[in-house]
């Protein structure tokens, strides 16, 4: 459909240019806010790094740096995208442009879609390996003493050693009956031996990862909010209600995005990298 | 005609529809996205949750009446405490003047049809009432022990409710955001013609800098109790010394918030005394740029001195020294206001209606809250009186015999504009003696009990401590303050039914509020006025009437 639906501004301002400058600066004072949100994480997070410089070297070299880039170079295109969708409705003159907005805006979302799937794809890595928060962390002492109470009710054995490559394929071979208890002892245990010439010689690197799971967790939320909008916003574009004299959604929304985006442009160098 | 604010604007002879009635049924308000029945039903629930944070003061101050267990248990009365200031500072005063009288009044000062964002405007309301819910939920569950502080490891560790109550606090928190950004946007945006920054009414130029204030701090406040909530579901350490955290970190953050919160507190309430100063002194207010300047001063300087809340916490002596040096700063743009407010009064033909006793009780208490701060500050006297009575103290004559003055000072002076009656004036005058008196017999022996040693927060003390005649004094001036609350609430509620009309400016103020007739009809005004005067422009020789005569300076 290559038309448009003319838009008219809202009876208490006076004039539509007065309705978009307010919209824009509105979303400007929003976007403070998001950055200040996520200011408390980042101080929490120098804090913690200068308490435990050592233990914050080993614990971030566990992320994997190449799926954090991937997911850099997918955010950035996204935000060019959405930008170029904003260029399309501002150029936007009898509907002609409707279909390259949605089809920018498309390619936005599925973006979004795939920074969430790679997330996934890390986020179940570090479960599997128990690199986690708090007690959930597989070195910490509840966490291991769960792993001995676990290793000798299943399968009769006594940890002596933690973290014994030999003792590893003995669990290995008494898992042949495979409950899911035993797997996940077993991937419990494997933890320990992978991480034993790394996390396991620092301490509290469960520190690490809680920060790592807040900030990342809460830049995800965002994401998820960010591709909301831009659904709404696509499905408006469809209709033809942005053009050049109405096109403060898609800007609202491409600036939300864009502050999405330049969120995990300093989450990934200060996470994976440093 | 000729001293008009806006020439060529008629209220017109035959009063048209207002805004209260403009659509009838209970669904018409609660979804309403009119600016002036959001801050109607924001007065509402503010008046109540005052009823309900003062009936726990009253138990409180009950309770210490005497040594050992007078109606309570020490546990009750932790949860009776903590509840207080909650209830208090997150339902009460941080929404009190801005979100009630605020939404009412700003749009209406700015010549504009509504706020920017008015549906943002409904939202916060009902975000608001969403986390009145929580808040209240968690006091069928038995109610927060932590004190309205939540400082860790205690927070972390306690067996009552406190992640729905910190959600509480965080859901609030998004209220009073969507409040600042509305009325810093509006403030830029909607201004009538002629309307320039040094036209602005002061009580403006007060809610705009606590906006500031909202949007900068409370998303600070909204990821620290969201740290707090992960801590204890998760057990993620960052404050748990144990698990490599540090507890003394969320003090940082709590205080880096709840400073500026201060000022999001009292600013509104400096803005109300300028509208009252002058328009009951029928001067024009001395120093406008000073004291519209200075607004953005302590907004800008609240955020640099949180420190002085820890001068006992262990951090680093240079630290502190800064912060107390900062704190001496920021009193300046307060005392400043302060000296304006008195320049103003003087020599001004002044009458004593009730909003002018209401804010020549600010003047007197807001100061002695202030003074009493400067020992706070100070780093070698601050050690002796930390965590005492003397701050409990301090801290209520600044709050309530500031903000709570100028809330009620505003009630009154904008109440025949709300709801086009006026109140009468002999109760009036007489709850407002009563209040200041009970505020001064509950709270200075405090001051006397915390410098000599009497703990906040305590629920007891020995009957040989000598603090007991303190306490006694300070129970019997809760009473009277209750006194004083129930005229003044009675007085105004009957006046709904039984009040005299009120003319479109019945205390002959200057600002664009006062225009339109009393009470608004539901989009402001007709035509947009055109703003041609600064809003303290009064007539000074021959025509000095007294405002309770109630001069009308459109008619
Ligand atoms: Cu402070």
């Amino acid at each position: 459909m290559s038309s448009i639906i003319a838009h008219k501004h809202a009876h208490f301002f006076h004039s539509a240019d007065q309705e978009a400058s307010s919209a824009k600066l509105g979303i400007w004072l929003f976007l403070v806010t998001e950055v200040l949100l996520f200011s408390g994480l980042f101080v929490g997070y120098t804090v913690i790094k200068t308490l435990h410089p050592e233990m914050w070297k080993v614990a971030s070299a566990q992320l994997d740096w190449v799926l954090g880039s991937v997911n850099t170079i997918v955010l950035i295109s996204s935000s060019w995208t959405v930008a170029l969708a904003v260029r399309a409705a501002q150029t936007n003159v009898k509907g002609e442009n409707n279909a390259k907005i949605g089809v920018l805006l498309i390619i936005t979302i599925l973006c979004a879609l795939g920074f969430l799937g790679i997330k996934y794809m890390e986020y179940s890595h570090k479960i599997h390996d128990g690199l986690l928060w708090g007690t959930k962390y597989f070195n910490h002492p509840d966490a291991i003493a769960a792993l001995k109470a676990g290793v000798k009710s299943t399968f009769g054995l006594e940890v002596t050693a933690l973290s014994d490559a030999s003792f590893l394929e003995t669990l290995k071979a008494h898992a042949a009956a495979g409950t899911e208890q035993a797997q996940h002892l077993i991937h419990h245990y494997a933890s320990t031996v992978t991480y034993k010439d790394t996390l396991m010689t620092v301490e509290q690197g469960h520190l690490f990862f809680g920060i790592y799971f807040l900030l990342t967790g809460l830049h995800g939320i965002h994401v998820v909010i960010g591709m909301s909008l831009l659904i709404w916003i696509y499905v408006g574009s469809v209709k033809g209600r942005y053009y050049r004299d109405y096109y403060t959604p898609v800007e609202v929304g491409g600036l939300y995005w864009h502050l999405v985006d330049l969120i995990w442009i300093y989450l990934f160098p200060l996470l994976y990298l440093v | 005609m000729s001293d008009t604010q806006a020439p060529g604007y008629h209220v017109p002879e035959q009063e048209e529809t207002n805004y209260l009635h403009a659509q009838p049924g209970l669904m018409s308000w609660l979804m309403s996205i009119d600016h002036k029945r959001i801050g109607v039903m924001y007065l509402i629930a503010v008046f109540l949750t005052f009823a309900l944070g003062g009936f726990l003061a009253l138990a409180v101050r009950l309770e210490l009446i005497a040594p050992g267990e007078t109606i309570m248990t020490a546990e009750t009365y932790n949860r009776v405490f903590t509840l207080h200031g909650l209830v208090m500072v997150f339902l009460f005063i941080i929404p009190g003047i801005p979100a009630a009288l605020g939404n009412f009044v700003l749009p209406l000062m700015l010549g504009a049809k509504d706020v920017a964002f008015p549906r943002l405007n409904r939202a916060s309301f009902h975000i608001y009432v969403v986390g009145t819910i929580m808040a209240l939920w968690t006091t069928l569950e038995g109610g927060v022990d932590t004190g309205w502080t939540f400082y860790t490891p205690y927070s972390s560790t306690t067996s009552t409710p406190v992640v729905m109550m910190t959600m509480s606090a965080f859901v609030l928190g998004f209220s009073s955001i969507f409040t600042g950004l509305n009325f810093i946007v509006t403030t830029h945006k909607m201004r009538a013609p002629g309307l320039t920054w040094d036209r602005l009414p002061l009580f403006v130029w007060a809610i705009y800098a606590t906006s500031i204030i909202q949007v900068m701090a409370t998303p600070v406040l909204g990821i620290t109790l969201l740290l707090l909530a992960m801590e204890r579901i998760m057990g993620i350490g960052i404050f748990d010394p144990a698990l490599g955290g540090d507890p003394v970190l969320f003090q940082h953050f709590f205080w880096f918030y709840s400073h500026p919160a201060v000022y999001i507190m009292i600013l509104p309430g400096m803005g109300v005394m300028s509208e009252l100063v002058t328009t009951f002194s029928r001067k024009r207010i001395f120093g406008y740029r000073a004291i519209a300047l200075s607004s953005i001063a302590i907004a800008v300087i609240s955020f640099l001195v949180w420190g002085h809340h820890m001068f006992v916490s262990g951090q680093s002596a240079y630290a502190g020294m800064v912060f107390s040096f900062l704190t001496f700063f920021v009193a300046i743009p307060s005392a400043i206001k302060i000296i304006n407010w008195s320049t103003t009064l003087y020599k001004g033909s002044i009458s004593f209606d009730a909003p002018m006793l209401w804010a020549l009780s600010f003047l007197i208490l807001f100061t002695i809250g202030g003074l009493t701060g400067l020992p706070l500050g100070t780093i070698g006297t601050d050690i002796h009186l930390h965590d005492t009575y003397f701050v409990v103290a301090h801290f209520h004559y600044v709050m309530m015999g500031g903000t709570v003055m100028a809330l009620f000072g505003g009630i009154h002076y904008w109440w025949p504009k709300m709801f086009g009656r006026m109140y009468s004036e002999t109760p009036a005058r007489v709850a407002a003696v009563l209040v200041f008196i009970g505020f001064n017999v509950t709270f200075f022996p405090q001051f006397i009990m915390g410098s000599q040693g009497m703990p906040r927060r305590y629920y007891d003390y020995t009957a040989d401590s000598g603090y007991e005649p303190y306490h006694v004094a300070s129970t019997v001036g809760s009473w009277i303050l209750l006194l004083g609350m129930l005229i003044m609430g009675l007085n105004l509620l009957s006046s709904l039914k039984k009040g005299a009309k009120a003319s479109a400016n019945p205390w002959g103020a200057r600002s664009l509020e006062w225009v339109t007739q009393s009470p608004p009809i539901e989009h402001n005004f007709h035509e947009i006025p055109t703003v041609t005067q600064d809003p303290y422009e009064f007539p000074l020789e021959g025509s000095q009437k007294k405002a309770s005569e109630g001069m009308d300076v459109t008619a």
